[in-house]
């Protein structure tokens, strides 16, 4: 099997407290694979390491062959959705997206055509010029999304995408990420084992910031509801 | 893409910011009514005092336009605490308000310390232009003699006293995450920097101790500003190695 993501004793520490102990993740090529596990587990940090916001402590980190284990090299073909919006709050939605898309080497037309067609994709065509500041949790959210999406990335970093979602976008984000298909590899941290079991064929459980199990969602729960499987994993544990 | 571009879409970005944050926009407001007030005072006093001022610079061959000095000694005092209320919250403040992590997942941590500190250098760098031209169309307006050699090769001089400061900015905006805190300790270092200069033996560690070398360009004396320019510059370029090495390893 081919891994998009693969991280090899994967630590950080923060002063004397290990947040994230040697983890080695296995992210296949084309899946949807979620980190689940409760409050400080160590699931953000996991995936700041891999975005390359935070600078582990020990390990190793490899997306698409390539070592992106210092923090200064740029993550090629990876889009990240952060868990708190970090926009420029005086920015209208359009400029915003427009400004990554010329991060990325996107000439200004061809950035326009694409940013306009993302804020349809997420359903936030009506708010293109709308601010930051003016924007709901739900609308922040969705642009962290449509954010992660410039360029047609092969990979997908997002962080609790669903936490705090209306149902209508919530309904929306399941359905784009169902319709990556093997297109897209995703790698997702989130608390709502509903929508994990929706959307990700891939499950891994942290716990005390170790991956206790990694394993395909169907096998891992087996026919159960994951939250009942994941409170009798959290028993053992 | 590559480095210089990246650079470049940092710096225009972090210009387009400046221009519309209401808080830099007040500094600079508060820096030209500073300095305008500076000007005409200098005009005033070296039409008063020309001759107690002609003897202090006695011992200078080429004529002194005092005008223009007494204007670069009223600039310079104010630079120092401008150039860090523009650069003390250029990452500390990103990183408290977190818009610098979505810049960081997509461009090299290098390209964006090197884009603000030179939308910061062009920001002071253009505001002080813009002043210097000013006081030299006022000057001729007053003494019908026009000093624009003169007065750019001041500012050029300022530009390198401005660096220093915007340098040491960018320092404290790194050596901690609290904005506020970055601006107290570069207030502090301000202050400290006034008094090491008073010590012959650590003098040249401040760049106070090179300011006052600003009036050898109008008296010609080359070797003591180039001297004073590498110093300066000198400091400036392990402060912004500095910021660099710490901003590689911060995580944000």
């Amino acid at each position: 099997m081919k891994y998009a993501i693969e991280t090899k004793n994967l630590a950080k520490k923060f002063g004397f407290r290990i947040v994230v102990d040697s983890v080695n993740l296995k992210v296949p090529e084309g899946s949807v694979t979620a980190l689940v596990g409760e409050n400080g587990a160590g699931k953000t940090t996991t995936l700041s390491m891999i975005s390359g916001l935070v600078r582990p402590t020990l390990g190793q980190m490899i997306i698409l062959g390539k070592d992106i284990s210092e923090t200064d090299v740029i993550r090629e073909d990876v889009g990240v959705a952060l868990q708190k919006s970090s926009f420029d709050p005086h920015r209208k939605a359009l400029d915003t997206l427009m400004f990554y898309a010329s991060l990325k080497g996107i000439k200004k037309e061809d950035a326009r055509v694409e940013c306009t067609e993302l804020l349809k994709k997420v359903d936030m065509e009506e708010h293109a010029e709308t601010r930051i500041k003016e924007m709901s949790h739900g609308m922040l959210k969705m642009m962290e999304f449509a954010n992660a999406l410039i360029g047609d990335p092969r990979v997908l970093i997002l962080d609790e995408p669903a936490s705090g979602l209306d149902p209508e976008y919530y309904h929306k984000l399941k359905e784009l990420i169902k319709g990556f298909g093997k297109n897209k590899t995703v790698l997702l941290a989130s608390h709502n084992l509903d929508f994990v079991s929706e959307v990700c064929d891939h499950v891994a459980v942290m716990h005390k910031g170790k991956i206790m199990i990694q394993e395909k969602e169907k096998k891992l729960a087996h026919g159960k509801a994951l939250e009942k499987v994941f409170v009798d994993l959290m028993k053992k544990f | 893409m590559n480095r210089i571009k990246e650079v470049g879409i940092v710096l225009w970005s972090e210009l387009k910011q400046a221009s519309r944050d209401r808080k830099i926009l007040i500094i600079i407001a508060i820096y030209v009514i500073l300095l305008g007030i500076g000007m005409k005072q200098s005009v005033t006093l070296s039409q008063t005092f020309s001759a107690s001022l002609f003897r202090v610079f006695l011992f200078s061959r080429t004529p002194i336009p005092y005008e223009l000095l007494l204007f670069y000694f009223v600039s310079i005092a104010a630079l120092p605490l401008f150039s860090l209320m523009l650069s003390y919250d250029s990452i500390s403040g990103g990183i408290s308000n977190m818009t610098i992590r979505n810049l960081a997942v997509r461009v090299k941590r290098s390209s964006i310390i090197t884009g603000k500190f030179l939308a910061q250098v062009l920001t002071n760098a253009s505001v002080n232009l813009t002043l210097y031209l000013m006081a030299a169309l006022y000057m001729f307006w007053e003494t019908r003699h026009l000093m624009l050699s003169q007065t750019l090769q001041l500012w050029i001089y300022l530009t390198v006293f401005m660096i220093y400061f915007t340098s040491l900015g960018l320092l404290m905006s790194n050596i901690t995450t609290k904005p506020h805190r970055s601006l107290y300790i570069g207030v502090a270092l301000i202050i400290g920097l006034i008094f090491v200069s008073s010590y012959e033996s650590v003098a040249w560690m401040s760049p106070y101790n090179y300011y006052i070398n600003g009036f050898h360009i109008l008296a010609g004396n080359t070797a003591k500003v180039a001297e004073s320019i590498i110093s300066m510059l000198g400091f400036s370029a392990l402060f912004f190695g500095a910021s660099f090495f710490i901003f590689r390893r911060r995580d944000l």
